[in-house]
């Protein structure tokens, strides 16, 4: 059934491509393949790259054949390579060939630092599949340094109302990059240009109506430690909104038209799978009570029994027949399984198209449908969240990227005999920073001989904080449980004398009342102690396991983003030795704390307390928020430092 | 062997937000299927391993289930059928393999429903059958899978290749209901049988591997890492066949390690040779039956190149020659022209799989898989009027020596070898940044099948390369700082470890060259701060190279009272690498054996005398040795640590002694110098 995909078209987020001469916006549709091609120079700033990109084109024209429009795009680019590194990025083109896409026209040469022209020869194309995505591949003959790599393709699609463009890379820099819409004059489309990218209003030129865009030396934007990437890349997302042959200015395919058709997609049933459902309730064990047990009773079935898989093999597997006699879903079907089963028990939800804080988002301006793709199922009644498509997380815990964020809410309503829904842009709110904890809880005892520790250590994590863990205790068998619980217990003192190890509250369903995982063993370590000659040095700092540092940074780009905020509380008791003290306590306080508004926003704080022989340890660190912005990045990092440094904190202890 | 924290705990994030697990979980079993196949590199396209009809055996499931606790899903039953027979006076095989997995836990469900048969043009998918059967009640419900995906199968460093899979989700997984695979292959070239394995990505309950073939053939077959004495064979001769049937019971599932060699060291599977077959005319036919077999057949494939004969070969290979007279070293400028100019990319589509390409389409398109460089290697060097031959080798992912298993299975990767001052010479094309006169690491110890001509070939170990060639030298001077340590370190790479220095800065800009000199000299902890430094390619041929850096590393060492303790092994280079001799069942890889020498010098600040120093320690033996020792010199004191890896697999027989000497050293890496205030 597949309407909504079918509305929609597929995504096409164009790969690699490029443009020429920009400087300001050009409306010329000419194609720009030069017969005689010359080499380029390179901008002083981007001389010590492996490659730099000289032009990334991307024309893309609606155009009437027959009584259908097709999409067509001409894709141009030209690299310079300039060392090894350079040659293996570029000797091997990979064109996306997405699902309806006719690719045509595939023009390549190298172009060498004598001025010779090496062709590539067409019959050498081949096709393959990577990860489900058709590529046309081919080799580039005759690279070496200094060369240029110049390529083009048209690529020929059915229509689609939305469409985006991505043009920049993590690895290499693009001197010029150029967009361009060209559409039939009666299609009015907007364009809007992200983090720098340049569009212009629309044109009517010679019968069609043109958009351009363009930004110049766009450069390379790397991965960061504590940040999401894909935001701030520049990129041109489109979308059509008027039709002026209709003779109605009224926009098209907004949010809320979105909202009315994503409803009917999702909660729509023929009468064949409203009986299958009706049978599939009788099931489960949705007992009566509190409306939070209900959905959690329903959401534990659904996820047990059956096998969701975005990409699963079957083209009805969104239909409520086949995924209930199957037991095996894809992303639609699963949400339409939950809608389905949630109305016939009575419980009031809402579905949820949440933008994606890691990714591109969905913007209110720019209504582009395509990023509309990750659904999650609000419950006015708790203002709580689930998430269909997430097997290893319960009720209230979504994917971390899909909180802490905007969603386009579905309210449904009933209008006379018709039941639809209006969108409702809100926040999407994430469970509360302290709900998510990586807390620990050791003893600390030497054995008579003094050479060896005796710890007792749990861990205790909590909401989000247990999310890496908690799944291996259900997904996993159970000598891959057992071998990686010891990982987890090995992580505190690095030894192999691990003993009574204990997983608690490891269930799925635990996360419903946060109950926390905790994992428990005993260690007899000889790894956190060296000698000093008579001196014994406990690396106490080492009982927290390794930390992130960010002691030599490059210069910071991005605004800081964690996963989730969360809270860090660990509690270290040791006992000091008959006989012996402790020269240096005083090395364990640490006091690193950013306070906002009177907040304290995020900290790293330790200290202690000694009470006979008695030594306890505090280590506090919180990060309340899920984000903070470039201005504060020096604060981030000290709070990061700070624990990476109590890492380094070792005791020494003396004979009295 | 450079630092590294303890593993890191798995961390599940990233766009898809399906049960991160699960992904991970498919794509292992995916890797792990592989298991059931050999996929040999570059040589030998690929083989395929399948299995047969089955019956539904009535086991009781409690009875499995007893069998495999803690297991979420069993083969309960494998069978595969491989019929070898004659077609046009050409031997062929069909096979058909049957599989049906019994689910014992519903946690199954979603982590074992997507299955997957690989084929490609040498090994066709003739038939793909699969179903579930739930069981209701006293009947038992079959769900029939309809709908099934065929695509490429992407290979680790193959840019192309025509390995096909095609893919399906098994309905109504739960515990009690078995999903059931069977599919038929068509095996159009004997030479290219796959091995059947003994194992899979789940335990196998009960498994049977039957070959037939006409009563004319001869069969040669080969167990291998059976120990246990799990696989029974039996013989039997049915009207004018032969059979041979292999069975095993409760087999349980493959497991990966770190670090660890090929699934075919140490995981039980059959090889099958058909070694000749009698033709129409009655006469006998060796197939392969030895080595002269194998080569007969690897040599057809370039025997007819003429790979020599343009006039731009010969024009190149002068002007890499030119003014150079000894033979030695035409032969090293011709290896360094085919290692900077040439790139690797393979394309092995069917036969391309097998027959290089020819020298001057290489020598125009600078790129080629190892078959390609091999041709453009063995032409320059002929037409420079050296003795250099095409030559095939298996690389160390492949247990095989020619002189026991002389299979296509047994190599994977073609180099070019020389015949230079009465010894033999190993030029691997596929490796930039390999020393000439040193093989390429990955084909240390390997029989080398060299083709001197037509009629006449040779086996030639390739040697294993000793640890005093690859040689580590640290030499770092550190001072103590107000709050820690400041110093330089200048590190000579020689051997290996100098081919590995110039292959990552080969490919690295500057700003990445900055990050690998961090981890290459960073030691004492991770607070250390690289200051200025400078790479010396010290010697371009032997890859020799020097980095010397200055560095900070603050809060090491502790200063308390009148007291300052400092641990002066600044890199534990051994720490995390205790074997778990209870889990680990295969041996322990290295690339390469090797030295490292670390000096580390502490000036003695003023006013400080030594009050302690560690006491010397040393433990060696033939695979491994570790030493350190504590001077003191003028107000210097120099510590070296010296570790020398004298092995490229580790046998888990010799884990204790290995784990036993780490115990000691760890011990010694706990000791610290002490300085006093001397007033």
């Amino acid at each position: 059934m597949k309407k909504l995909k079918a509305i929609t078209c597929s995504v096409f987020l164009a790969a690699i491509v490029h443009t020429l001469a920009a400087q300001s916006f050009n409306f010329s549709t000419a194609k720009t393949w030069a017969a005689q091609p010359t080499l380029h120079k390179i901008n002083p700033q981007y001389d010590s790259f492996s490659a730099v990109g000289i032009l990334d084109e991307r024309l893309i024209e609606y155009r009437t054949e027959k009584t259908e429009i097709f999409i067509y795009t001409y894709t141009h680019r030209i690299a310079h390579v300039v060392n090894d590194k350079g040659i293996e990025m570029f000797n091997k083109i990979y064109i996306p060939a997405y699902r309806n896409t006719e690719i045509s026209d595939i023009k390549a040469r190298a172009v060498l630092p004598n001025g010779k022209v090496i062709e590539v020869d067409n019959s050498r194309i081949k096709e393959t599949e990577e990860d489900g995505d058709l590529y046309k591949i081919f080799a580039v003959d005759g690279l070496e340094k200094g060369a240029e790599v110049e390529y083009t393709f048209t690529s020929k699609r059915n229509l689609s109302i939305f469409g985006s463009e991505v043009f920049q890379r993590s690895n290499i820099p693009y001197q010029q990059a150029r967009f361009l819409l060209a559409t039939p004059a009666h299609l009015k489309f907007d364009a809007k240009g992200y983090n720098g990218f340049k569009v212009s209003k629309d044109s009517v030129i010679d019968e069609e109506r043109i958009i351009a865009g363009y930004s110049e030396n766009v450069g390379e934007l790397e991965d960061e430690k504590y940040a999401f990437t894909n935001p701030f890349l520049q990129r041109v997302d489109y979308k059509l909104s008027y039709n002026l042959s209709t003779g109605e200015a009224v926009r098209l395919y907004t949010w809320k038209d979105f909202a009315k058709q994503a409803y009917t997609v999702y909660t729509s049933r023929t009468p064949k799978e409203d009986k299958a459902l009706e049978g599939f309730i009788k099931k489960i064990n949705i007992s009566e009570g509190s409306d939070p047990l209900r959905i959690l009773a329903v959401e534990d079935y659904i996820k047990t029994n059956i096998n969701i898989d975005r990409e699963l093999i079957a083209e009805d597997a969104d239909n409520l027949e086949y995924i209930i006699k199957n037991k095996a879903a894809n992303d639609e079907g699963i949400t339409r399984l939950f809608a389905g089963v949630f109305e016939k028990a009575g419980i009031q939800f809402q579905l949820v198209f949440a933008s994606d804080r890691t990714s591109f988002g969905l913007d209110n301006e720019l209504e582009n449908w395509n990023r509309a793709s990750d659904i999650i199922i609000y419950f006015p009644a708790t203002e709580k969240y689930i998430s269909p498509l997430s097997t290893e997380l319960r009720y209230p815990y979504i994917p971390y990227q899909l909180a802490a964020t905007r969603g386009l809410f579905l309210k449904g309503t009933t209008i006379g005999a018709l039941t639809t829904a209006i969108g409702i842009w809100n926040t999407i709110k994430m469970e509360p920073f302290e709900e998510h904890a990586h807390n620990m809880e050791s003893t600390v005892e030497f054995n008579a001989g003094n050479d060896t520790l005796i710890i007792k250590s749990r861990q205790v994590l909590k909401g989000y904080g247990a999310t890496n863990y908690r799944p291996i205790y259900t997904f996993l068998p159970k000598d891959r449980q057992e071998e990686i619980s010891k990982e987890i217990v090995r992580s505190v003192a690095g030894n192999e004398n691990i003993s009574n190890i204990e997983v608690e509250n490891k269930a799925l369903t635990d996360y419903f009342s946060n109950k926390p995982l905790v994992i428990s063993a005993d260690i007899k370590s000889t790894e956190l102690l060296e000698r000093a000659g008579n001196k014994i040095l406990l690396k106490i700092g080492e009982i927290i396991g390794p930390q992130v540092e960010m002691y030599q940074e490059k210069p910071r780009v991005l605004p800081v983003q964690l996963p989730y905020p969360h809270v860090l509380n660990r509690t270290i008791i040791v006992k000091i030795p008959e006989g012996y003290t402790i020269k240096n306590p005083g090395d364990i306080n640490i006091n690193i704390v950013h306070t906002e508004n009177g907040v304290s926003s995020m900290g790293f704080a330790s200290s202690y307390t000694l009470q006979g022989s008695t030594l306890t340890i505090q280590v506090n660190e919180t990060y309340r928020d899920a984000s903070y912005p470039l201005a504060q990045f020096e604060d981030f990092k000290k709070v990061i430092n700070a624990s990476a440094d109590f890492n380094k904190v070792v005791l020494v202890l003396e004979k009295k | 062997m450079k630092k590294y924290f303890s593993p890191q705990p798995f961390y599940f994030s990233g766009p898809g937000y399906i049960s991160a697990m699960k992904l991970l979980l498919r794509r292992t079993l995916q890797l792990s299927s592989l298991m059931a196949s050999v996929k040999t590199g570059c040589i030998t396209p690929l083989i395929f391993c399948c299995f047969l009809q089955t019956q539904l055996h009535a086991q009781s499931f409690d009875d499995i289930a007893a069998r495999f606790p803690g297991k979420y899903a069993v083969i309960q039953n494998q069978e595969k059928e491989l019929n070898i027979f004659l077609q046009n006076g050409e031997p062929v095989a069909e096979s058909k393999t049957s599989i049906d997995i019994l689910i014992l836990d519903d946690r199954a469900i979603g982590i074992y429903n997507r299955y997957r048969v690989y084929h490609s043009s040498f090994n066709e998918l003739k038939s793909l059958e699969a179903y579930t059967l739930v069981p209701n009640g006293k009947k038992i419900n079959k769900i029939k899978v309809t709908e099934f995906k065929t695509g490429s199968s992407t290979s680790g460093s193959v840019f192309y290749d025509d390995l096909k899979e095609s893919t399906f989700d098994f309905a109504q997984l739960a515990k009690g209901v078995v999903a059931h695979v069977e599919y038929t292959q068509f095996h159009k070239d004997v030479h290219l049988l796959s091995p059947f394995y003994c194992v899979s990505y789940m335990p196998v309950a009960k498994q049977q591997f039957t070959v037939k073939y006409a009563a004319g053939m001869e069969l040669k077959y080969n167990t291998r890492n059976d120990n246990a004495g799990k696989v029974k064979v039996s013989e039997t001769n049915e009207r004018r066949q032969h059979i041979l049937t292999f069975s095993a019971e409760n087999m349980l599932n493959g497991e990966s390690f770190a670090n660890a060699p090929a699934y075919a060291y140490y995981e039980p599977h059959i090889i099958i040779q058909l070694a000749s077959y009698t033709n129409d005319n009655n006469e006998k036919i060796n197939y392969l039956n030895g080595l002269d077999d194998l080569y007969k057949w690897n040599y057809h494939f370039i025997s007819k190149l003429d790979n020599t004969k343009e006039a731009v070969l010969k024009t190149l290979a002068d002007s890499i020659t030119h003014g150079i007279t000894a033979p030695v070293d035409k032969a090293k400028a011709i290896y360094r022209w085919v290692q900077s100019n040439i790139k690797y990319v393979a394309f092995e589509d069917g036969l391309e799989g097998f027959i290089p390409r020819r020298a001057a389409d290489i020598c125009v398109r600078r790129y080629g898989d190892c078959k390609d460089m091999s041709s453009i290697l063995t032409a320059l060097l002929q037409l420079s009027g050296l003795k250099a031959y095409f030559t095939w080798i298996g690389t160390r992912d492949i247990p095989y020596d020619y002189s026991e298993v002389a299979l296509p299975i047994t190599d994977n990767h073609m180099i070019a070898a020389l015949w230079l001052n009465d010894d033999w010479t190993f030029l691997d094309g596929t490796d930039p940044t390999c020393i000439f006169g040193m093989p390429s690491a990955f084909t240390q110890g390997k029989q080398a099948l060299i083709a001197i001509s037509e009629n006449e070939y040779k086996i030639i170990r390739v040697p294993e390369v000793e640890a005093e060639k690859n040689v580590l030298t640290d030499s770092t001077f550190i001072q103590v700082t107000g709050n820690g340590i400041k110093g330089s370190s200048s590190v000579y790479y020689n051997g290996y470890w100098g081919s590995d220095v110039y292959s990552k800065l080969m490919y690295s800009d500057p700003a990445e060259t900055k990050a690998y000199v961090k981890t290459r000299m960073g030691k004492a902890s991770n607070k250390f701060i690289l200051g200025d430094y400078t790479i010396s390619r010290i010697n371009e041929k032997e890859k020799q190279v020097n980095i010397k850096a200055n560095f900070e590393v603050p809060d090491y060492g502790k200063k308390v009272a009148d007291e300052f303790y400092i641990n002066m092994m600044l890199e534990k280079l051994f720490s995390n690498e205790m074997i778990d001799t209870a889990r680990r069942k295969t041996g322990v890889e290295n690339e390469y054996k090797f030295l490292i020498k670390q000096y580390t010098i502490l000036e003695v600040p003023e006013n400080y005398k030594v009050g302690y120093l560690p006491k010397d320690f040393s433990s060696a033996n033939d695979l491994f040795a570790f030493s350190i020792q504590y001077k003191k010199q003028d107000n210097k004191i120099i510590a070296l640590q010296e570790v020398k890896n004298n092995n490229l697999l580790l046998q888990p027989k010799d884990f204790t002694l290995w784990n036993n000497a780490l115990r000691q050293v760890i011990n010694q890496y706990k000791e610290q110098v002490v300085l006093q205030k001397s007033n």
